[in-house]
């Protein structure tokens, strides 16, 4: 359902994406994982057409990312890393133009903006403007515009931010569901402990190459380490750490610490 | 036939209305959200409004006074109308060069041309009400203008002349859109997207650079009537678009000459291929253009210069030290500083040339020095283009897009706040007033020689009070508060009570001249002296903002 062939997205002289392959099948969850900067995001956005890449073939739901955008962009739902929102809008209005925007009819709109919005326990604040919400309550409602369309792809761009442990199991049983259902999904993250318990099968990337992309066991086996975080370190080559705790209490103390 | 209209240019006609309306509704109430807001931000529009409504309003006397003709009436309407509507809409031109909600719907399978549609009707919504105030009198009074032709279709004048003045308010958004959309074309080519960046600055030249060559033709302009010296000119705008319109309206009521035909062709046919062609041709590239708005934010990850300022090191008190080291790193970095600056830059050329061309105008009289340090031409256009810069710079330093970023400063127990804003203060004054009073200075010396410093003097002591006096944030911290519609009704507010004390303070001067030469000269060295140390000792005091 996502397939990538050798994707780049240089800036200058910088490549923050940088000839990487993948395949994600149909019901499939796959975990994107990678440090801060790594390339993840601007993956996510060439797949969504919110950027160019520079070279590279992008396919999703079958259809090419060059040629067949608008089809593309109906079968992805896409939550971004950042809560844009039509803040002076009410949370209804909202999904309401997300749901016009895919073309829904207004009917099957209706039903789903009032059912979703139970669901996320946001009845209270249905009529409310956006900008009067907190950080966690405008996450639900990107998921749930990502949702409304009954989308074949998700792709999820650290979904769980800011949202409460309650609200997170939940989502983490609905994205297996969903996969169960034939659903394709991308979860990109950098908290490894989800990625573990969501993701059957994982993709590193660091300095925008593509380092690991097999399953979690494979992983494992691969690098002789039993916990996802270990094994991250280890590919990402994070080494150091004690070194890098001392430097930091002595930066924050402002003082060399005694032997 | 809306739906029509749009499915024939491509668009999807659900995303259209939906989106359309979704913009108006965020407008409207981003509007109604503030509490000040409502009043200031509508003000500067009726403000406008009424303004255009009471010049139009000279025309119903026009038809009474004078024995005009259709055309000559239609052009001056026209002229007026067009010229208004050109000036009024340039800053509306952000709708289509940074379309802030874009990213929200970008995921969306919504077609750039779409979106580029929805944006376009935006623009076009906004001229609507002041095409209205500058065109309803002249439209109604049309009925009475002399018609020889054909006097029976003279009750039609209302309809045709709107109907013409609203064409010619899409040719003229036409037009521009056409500039600002082929500006959007450039940053297809990574070369040109800088250039094309600067060029936006330089749009509002436009204007004075059209008066400038409007004043370089060869006019004779006797001591007759106003009305005549004011057709002689107008006439020489029959090549242009102007004359072109008020030719189509001529030749609808029944005045059928060659001439008024074939600008009435000029008129369909520039309207046809200067906009509605390459509207269309911008429309179908516009998505590159989204696409590279979406990829900017990433390309700000390429490597900045950090630099201090050397000016920093004098600077002992903490706070203003923080405040002018966050002012002079949003002075560098925001683009906007430079639009701004450099569209102030149409300000000072078309003063420059208003007064070489002073004899022409009989104008000699500005230009006399009455005595040292009192120049009409120059005292007031110097304060008025440094109450510009000033007002534009600190501006910019108050309204933010991050302005959500404050709350480290609120985090922080600040002794005194005031000190941060006191820091941007400080950055104004070596940024922006210390040069434009050493360019000031040399262009006195030019002009009067070692003398010429006098008559910077009383320019620079209203300057400096206008960087002190210029509306602080309400919590007093440089870039915090956020960027809304509100800002242009403070804005416009203001400016009409600074241009009100600008004339008074001239007045002064002048006042005191007039009285005697030893009145004079107390006066200038009390207002200089004494506005120096006030302002040292203003600048200086420390006061708890509530």
């Amino acid at each position: 359902m996502i397939q990538v062939e050798n994707l780049t997205k240089e800036y200058g002289d910088k490549k923050a994406v940088d000839n990487i392959s993948f395949k994600a099948e149909k019901g499939e969850i796959v975990g994107y994982l990678g440090p801060n900067g790594a390339g993840k995001s601007t993956t996510l956005k060439m797949l969504v057409g919110l950027l160019q890449p520079t070279s590279g073939v992008i396919s999703v739901a079958g259809y090419d990312a060059q040629t067949k955008l608008q089809e593309l962009k109906r079968q992805v739902g896409y939550v971004p890393e950042e809560a844009n929102l039509y803040e002076h809008l009410t949370l209804v209005e909202h999904l309401q133009l997300m749901g016009r925007l895919y073309h829904l009819e207004e009917e099957l709109i209706a039903d789903k903006v009032i059912d979703l919005v139970k669901l996320f326990d946001m009845e209270q604040q249905a009529n409310q403007r956006i900008t009067s919400f907190s950080q966690g309550m405008r996450q639900k409602c990107i998921i749930m515009s990502a949702l409304l369309h009954n989308p074949s792809v998700l792709l999820l761009d650290e979904p769980f931010t800011n949202l409460d442990v309650t609200t997170v199991a939940f989502l983490k049983s609905l994205l297996q569901r969903l996969a169960k259902l034939g659903k394709t999904i991308l979860y990109c993250t950098h908290i490894l402990e989800v990625a573990e318990t969501l993701c059957p099968r994982i993709m590193i990337i660091n300095e925008g190459k593509l380092i690991a992309n097999a399953p979690v066991e494979e992983l494992r086996q691969q690098t002789n380490q039993d916990a996802l975080n270990e094994i991250f370190v280890q590919l990402t080559e994070t080494t150091g750490l004690d070194e890098k705790t001392d430097e930091a209490v002595r930066i924050v103390i402002g003082e060399p610490l005694d032997a | 036939m809306l739906e029509k209209i749009t499915s024939m240019l491509g668009i999807q006609n659900t995303q259209y209305r939906y989106l359309l309306q979704t913009e108006k509704t965020v407008t409207k109430r981003a509007l109604k959200g503030l509490s000040l807001g409502k009043g200031l931000s509508l003000g500067s529009d009726i403000l406008n409004y009424v303004f255009g409504f009471l010049i139009s309003f000279s025309f119903f006397f026009i038809p009474f006074l004078t024995d005009i003709s259709i055309y000559n009436f239609a052009l001056i309407g026209i002229t007026l109308s067009m010229v208004m509507i050109g000036i009024w809409m340039l800053p509306y031109f952000d709708i289509l060069i940074y379309p802030i909600n874009y990213p929200i719907v970008a995921h969306t399978p919504i077609s750039s041309r779409t979106y580029f549609f929805v944006k376009l009707t935006q623009m076009l919504s906004h001229t609507v009400k002041l095409l209205i105030c500058l065109n309803l009198i002249p439209a109604i009074s049309g009925i009475w203008v002399r018609s020889e032709e054909s006097p029976n279709l003279q009750f039609l004048f209302p309809l045709v002349y709107l109907i013409i003045a609203f064409i010619s308010a899409i040719f003229t958004v036409g037009i521009m859109t056409t500039c600002a959309g082929y500006l959007t074309k450039l940053y297809v080519f990574k070369k040109l997207r800088n250039l094309a960046r600067f060029t936006q600055g330089l749009f509002p030249l436009l204007f004075p650079a059209t008066f400038a060559i409007f004043y370089l033709l060869p006019v004779d302009i006797p001591d007759g009537a106003v009305l005549d010296v004011f057709l002689r000119v107008a006439k020489l705008f029959i090549f242009l678009p102007n004359g072109w319109f008020a030719a189509t309206v001529s030749v609808i009521l029944g005045q059928i000459e060659v001439i008024y035909l074939v600008l009435s062709a000029l008129a369909i046919l520039s309207t046809t291929f200067f906009v509605l062609v390459p509207i269309q041709n911008i429309a179908k590239t516009y998505s590159q253009y989204l696409s590279y708005l979406m990829e900017t934010d990433t390309k700000k990850k390429s490597l900045v210069k950090v630099k201090t300022s050397k000016f920093a090191k004098i600077i002992k008190n903490r706070n203003i030290l923080a405040g002018f080291c966050l002012s002079s790193a949003y002075s560098y970095r925001e683009k906007w500083m430079l639009h701004n600056i450099l569209a102030m830059l149409g300000g000072i050329i078309y003063f420059a040339f208003m007064f070489t061309q002073a004899e022409r105008f009989n104008l000699e009289w500005t230009m006399k020095s009455y005595i040292t340090g009192l120049n009409l031409a120059f005292f007031a256009v110097s304060i008025f283009l440094g109450v510009g810069l000033v007002s534009q710079f600190l501006t910019l330093l108050r309204y933010s897009a991050h302005w959500k970023a404050s709350w480290m400063f609120k985090a922080i127990q600040l002794t005194a706040p005031l000190d941060l804003w006191r820091g941007t203060q400080l950055t104004t004054l070596l940024y922006v007033v210390m040069p434009y009073t050493l360019f000031l200075c040399a262009i006195a010396i030019i002009i009067w020689g070692s003398l010429g410093v006098f008559y910077v003097l009383p320019t620079l002591v209203f300057v400096l009070y206008h960087v002190l006096f210029l509306p602080k944030p309400a919590s007093a911290l440089p870039l915090s508060e956020e960027i809304t519609p509100k800002m242009r009704g403070i804005g416009c507010a203001y400016s009409i009570y600074v241009h009100l004390s600008m004339l008074f303070y001239v007045g002064i001067f002048f006042i005191a001249y007039w009285i005697d030469t030893s009145v004079y000269i107390c006066v200038y060295c009390i207002i200089v002296t004494g506005g120096f140390v006030g302002f040292v000792y203003l600048f200086r005091k420390r006061k708890p903002i509530s």
